[in-house]
This record gives C-alpha cells, structure tokens and sequence, in this order.
C-alpha cells in the first residue's frame, strides 16, 4: 500500500515537473516544427532564439546546420556544424553533416576530413566506410577508395553498393574482369540494380564487347526506360558496331 | 419564332450566369467559413496528428477566431499539439497578444507559461506589462517563462522587473532574469548587473554574480573580488564562479584567500576557478601549500593536481611530507593526476625511512598504491614483510591489490 502511495506520489511530482522546460530546448523543438511543416527560414530564426539562450545546445547547432543547408546558405550550414563539433568531437551527426554540406559543396578534401572523423567514431559503420570511399573517389583517389570500400564490404560482404563502388574503382584501373565479377555479385545480390547493369555494359564496351554491352544496357533499360545515361551508353556501343539507325533513334528519344 | 427561342435561351442564360454571380461570393465565402470550422473541430479530434495539424493550419489562416481555440489547445494532453497550437498563436501574431496576455491570469500554469513562451515569440511590446506582471508569480515556470519572453522583447521597461527576478529563490529563475537583463541591456548589462553585486537583497547579489560570470566581462573582476568575502555564502561561491568564468589571473590570489572558506561549496567554486585560471595560479598555489592553515593546503593541493603542472611535484611531495592526514591525501591524489612515475621515487624512499613517523609511511605506501606504479612493488612487499608497524602493513598490502598481481599472504600482515 505504502509503495502504490509512494508510486503515485512520484508520478504526480513528475507530472507537475513535465511542463517546465529548458527555453532553448523548447525553441528548437518548435523550430524542429516549423522543419517539418517546410517553413525553414523561420525555423532558422528559432534556431537562433535557442542558441542565444544556450550556446552549448549542440542538437540546435546541428539542427540549424541542416537547415542552413535545406536554404542552400551552405557557408552557413558549414559553421554550425563546426560549432557542434567544437562543442563535443564525438557527435556523429555533425560531422555526417559536414560531410554532406562539403560534398555539396564539391569540396571533397575537406568532406572526406569529416567522413575520416565518422569512420573513427565508429568504425563498425559501413555507411561510413562507403561515404568516405566515395568521396576518395570523387577526389580520383582509387587506390584508398579501394581500402575504404573494401572495409564497408568486410562489415556487410553483400553490401551492394560498396561493391558497386569498387567495381567502379576496378573500372578505372581497367581491370574490367574484376569489375564483371564484383557487377555480377551486385546483381546477384539486387536484380533490380539498374547501375550495376549499366557500368557492366561499360565494362565490356571496354572489353570491345559490344554485343553484350548492349545487352547490358537493355536490362539497365528494362528497370528504368527513360534513364538517359544508359541509353547514352548504349547509343555508343551501337555507333561503334555501325548500328546508326538505332542510335539515331535513340538520340531522338534522349 | 426562331429569334424567340433563341431569345429564350439567351434569357435562361443569362439568369443562371446572375444566380451564379450572386452566389458565387456566398459559396465562396461559406467554403471559407466551413474551412475554419472543420480545422476548429479537428482540435478536439482523437487523433493527436490531426489536432496538431488543425493547429498549424488556423495559425497559417490568420483567422483571429481561432485564437481563443488555440489557447484553449495549450491544454491539450499531447506535447506536439500544444507546441503546435503556441506556433499558430506566434503565426497570427499581433492579435493574440490580447488574449496570451489575458491568459497569462490563467488558473492553469501550464497555459499561463506557454502563454509567455508564444508572447517572447510574438516579440512585440504590448506584451511587456503583462509579462513583467507575471514575473512574481507563485509558479517558477511561469516565472522563467515570462523572463526568457522579457529577454526576446528587450523593452527597456521591464528593467525593475527583471532586476526584482534577479533575486528570484529559484536559481534556474534567477539565471533567465540574468540572461533577459543581458538581452535588454546590451552593452550596459555589464555595469548594470556589477552595481547589483551591491544590493540589499543577497539573493540578487547571487544572479547579478551568476549573470556577470557568463556575461565573462573582465571589468567584473574587481566587483566580483570584493564580494569574494560577502556574509552570504551563496554569493561568495557564485562570485568564485564567476571568476571562474572570467578567467582573469588577477583573481588568482584573492580566490586563493577563500582556498580555507568555511563553507564546502564555496572552497569547492574557487578549487574550480583557480583550475579554469590554470598555469598562471600555480605559482602562488604552491605558496600557499607552503604558507596557510591545512584547509587552504588541502584546497591548493588539488587544485594544483587538477591544473596538473610537473613543477608542483616537488611541492607537493613536500605538502605530504609536512601536512595532516588531509594534506598528505590531497597531495596524493593531485600527484597521481600529473606524474606518477616522477613521484614514486620520493614515496618509495619515504615507506622505507624508519625514521619517518608511522602514519606518514602508511600514507606513502597507500601513495603508492595509487600510482599504480609495478617499480613499488619490491619496496611495498619490503614494507609488508618487515615493518615494524601494523598500519603499516596493512597499508602496504592494500597498495600491493591496488598494483595488481600480487598475491598478499594475509599472515605476513
């Protein structure tokens, strides 16, 4: 009897303490709000209201940086993560977001910095491993790309899009045999992987194998009909085997 | 007959294109009507999504009939409906400062508290009495919320009412009226709030020293200083604190004169203030590990532990070797935090000198153990064998477990 009194007791000083709430906390939930309902500049003035109050809130940084960044102030968005960063190394939002914003930014040094960050806070993440394998890519750094991807693919060896990325890597080394197999398992993995079908097209295009590069496309295209990368490629391969008709069919359809 | 006919259907034309016309307005405007009338009931629906979203939708319509029901939804039991509806009242804006303001006499602190929060948004001036009015309220939301909203207006009218929240008994209170002075005042906040530190009310000595430490305005120090010694021990912490903040060496010493304060937290806030000084306090904390009473010993040792320079290793080795129990267990623990292998040396000489009291060569073998340092494990089993002294032995066996790896034959104790 004594702990059911006791029990009620707390709830009702629970209840009683549930409405106070810290203002910059409660400015960015409704800032979170006005997010949501896509009213983002006054969101951002929100955002603001909350820092004033608490500077140290870092979830309002890091809500005000993807704001910033759904704004495109992307200089903007860049230093409010920074200052969640600053306020504790270990957020991993925050440099997820910077990693996105210097991505946006094409500043793929800096972005890979960012990734470099995430994959040491948690290197269990292979998210974070293919992230920061892409941006490697981007930079044209195959090699590490390599390193990068290979660690996604040995967290999740059917990570489909690590392994569409190393094929990607393969492609540029010209082992195009490589890149066939990795594409293949990719599609093992995920029939519907329209990319997969079109960079093994390019593959075997740089094999001189038309024929089946061709092919390759037409499944690209089967998935997605209006895809003008694919139908771009196989535009090419079908001007390399003199099929001009068709290519000039294609050209109309593009 | 053919242009009667067509004359006739002209006719029926031209009536149905004017009954059209007429009712086109009131069509338009019952739809309207029907609008605002649906969102208005949605806010009773049972489901919580659908409320809120009726909410946002009468705050983006601007309808002021829907201020009234939107109050009301301050009540509402789900913590996104009520955000909703405070964000509708910020979105109609001027005219809901009326009614917010009437609300703020609410019986419910809820309402009244939200009420504030969406008035601080509206951010217009009508709302500065009411607010100031409900800043002596019985509830301490009620009260940081109309402080937080005094903040977002910056009407230099809520000046009295905003220093009277200064000395508000509830610190979180205390620290929002700091913060909306701060907003208010601007750049005078800091001259403001340093002729505060002078008030009757020792309570508002209290925010004005907590709002000065974040305001982090060097042109404190000397104010703050002076209250270092006030009768109240709240303010003489607060003060500590706030030096802390400012993180000006000047108050190295001063803050060094409170190390022996009879009250716990106040010792507690100048150990913290002269850590955040840092480097620049450590020359005159080794003096006073040297020069003082064995409180302000005890004080300066771990603040030198925590500032963590290798040039108070010799003092503080000389603090354990000369200082009370207290001492000797202060300095211990600042030595393990800056260098333990340069300390080991002189504890491992001190544990084997039988000339050294008892009780200081129990305390150099439980220093010992808390360097954690494998070269103490000779001397320690030394001691443990062939002391003379029981505690001694006691003290180096339990050093020996902290070590690690060593078995402790319980007969040799």
């Amino acid at each position: 009897m004594k702990s059911i009194l006791c029990f009620f007791i707390c709830i009702f000083i629970m209840s009683s303490f549930s409405f106070c709430q810290d203002a910059s906390i409660y400015y960015d939930n409704l800032a979170g709000k006005l997010v949501s309902a896509k009213n983002l500049s006054e969101a951002r003035d929100l955002f603001n209201k909350s820092l004033d109050q608490n500077p140290s809130n870092i979830d309002a940084w890091i809500h005000k940086g993807n704001a910033e960044k759904a704004l495109r102030n992307l200089n903007a968005s860049i230093q409010s993560f920074n200052r969640a960063t600053a306020l504790n190394s270990k957020n991993a939002p925050a440099w997820s977001g910077l990693a996105d914003v210097y991505s946006q930014k094409r500043d793929y040094a800096n972005a890979t910095t960012a990734a470099t960050q995430l994959t040491r806070l948690d290197p269990k993440n292979k998210a974070y491993w293919l992230n920061k394998g892409i941006l490697q890519q981007m930079q044209g750094d195959f090699d590490n790309a390599t390193l990068d991807l290979d660690r996604a693919i040995a967290i999740d060896a059917k990570y489909k899009d690590a392994l569409y990325r190393k094929a990607l890597s393969e492609l540029s080394a010209n082992k195009t045999d490589q890149a066939i197999e990795l594409l293949d398992q990719v599609i093992a993995i995920d029939g519907k992987y329209k990319l997969a079908y079109n960079a093994r097209g390019q593959a075997l295009e740089m094999q001189g194998d038309y024929k089946r590069a061709i092919a390759a496309y037409d499944r690209a295209l089967q998935i997605d009909a209006k895809w003008s990368l694919a139908l771009t490629n196989k535009m090419h391969a079908l001007l390399a085997t003199g099929r001009q008709k068709e290519a000039a069919d294609i050209l109309l359809r593009i | 007959m053919v242009t009667l006919k067509t004359n006739g259907i002209l006719g029926c034309a031209l009536i149905v294109m004017l009954i059209i016309a007429l009712a086109g307005p009131a069509f338009g405007q019952t739809r309207e009507k029907a609008g605002t009338e649906e969102l208005l009931q949605n806010l009773s629906h049972r489901d919580a999504k659908i409320r809120g979203e009726a909410a946002w939708a009468l705050g983006k319509s601007g309808d002021v009939k829907a201020i009234d029901p939107l109050i009301k939804t301050l009540q509402d039991n789900n913590s996104n409906v009520r955000e909703w509806a405070a964000l509708a009242l910020v979105k109609i804006g001027r005219p809901s400062i009326g009614p917010l303001s009437a609300a703020l006499q609410s019986k419910n602190d809820s309402v009244k508290w939200q009420a504030a929060a969406a008035l601080g948004l509206i951010n217009d001036s009508n709302a500065t009495e009411a607010l100031s009015s409900a800043l002596p309220s019985n509830n301490s939301t009620v009260r940081y919320w109309a402080a937080a909203a005094l903040g977002q207006i910056k009407d230099n009218r809520s000046r009295d009412a905003l220093i009277s929240a200064l000395g508000d008994g509830n610190e979180t209170v205390r620290e929002e009226a700091g913060w909306a002075l701060r907003s208010t005042e601007g750049a005078g906040a800091a001259d403001l709030l340093i002729k505060l530190l002078k008030d009757d009310d020792p309570k508002r000595r209290m925010g004005a020293a907590q709002s000065l430490g974040i305001l982090a305005d060097v042109k404190a120090a000397t104010a703050l200083i002076e209250i270092l010694h006030d009768r109240e021990p709240g303010v003489r912490s607060q003060a500590a604190a706030a030096l802390g903040q400012l993180n000006d060496s000047l108050a190295t010493v001063p803050l060094i004169g409170i190390l022996g304060d009879g009250e716990e937290q106040v010792r507690r806030e100048a150990i913290r203030a002269l850590t955040a000084i840092g480097r620049p306090a450590t020359e005159s904390l080794i003096l006073a590990l040297n020069e003082s009473d064995n409180i302000t010993q005890e004080a300066a040792a771990e603040a030198l532990g925590q500032i963590g320079e290798e040039r108070s290793i010799e003092p503080l080795i000389w603090a354990f070797k000369n200082g009370d129990p207290r001492v000797r267990h202060a300095a211990v623990t600042a030595l393990a935090g800056i260098n333990r292998s340069l300390a080991v040396p002189s504890f491992i000489q001190l544990l084997g000198d039988s000339n050294v009291e008892s009780d200081r060569r129990a305390d150099a073998a439980f220093a010992l153990g808390e360097m954690d340092d494998a070269g103490a494990r000779g001397p320690l089993i030394m001691a443990l064998s062939n002391d003379k002294d029981s505690n001694v032995r006691m003290s180096a066996a339990r050093a020996l477990k902290n070590i690690g790896n060593t078995s402790v034959p319980e007969y040799s104790i």
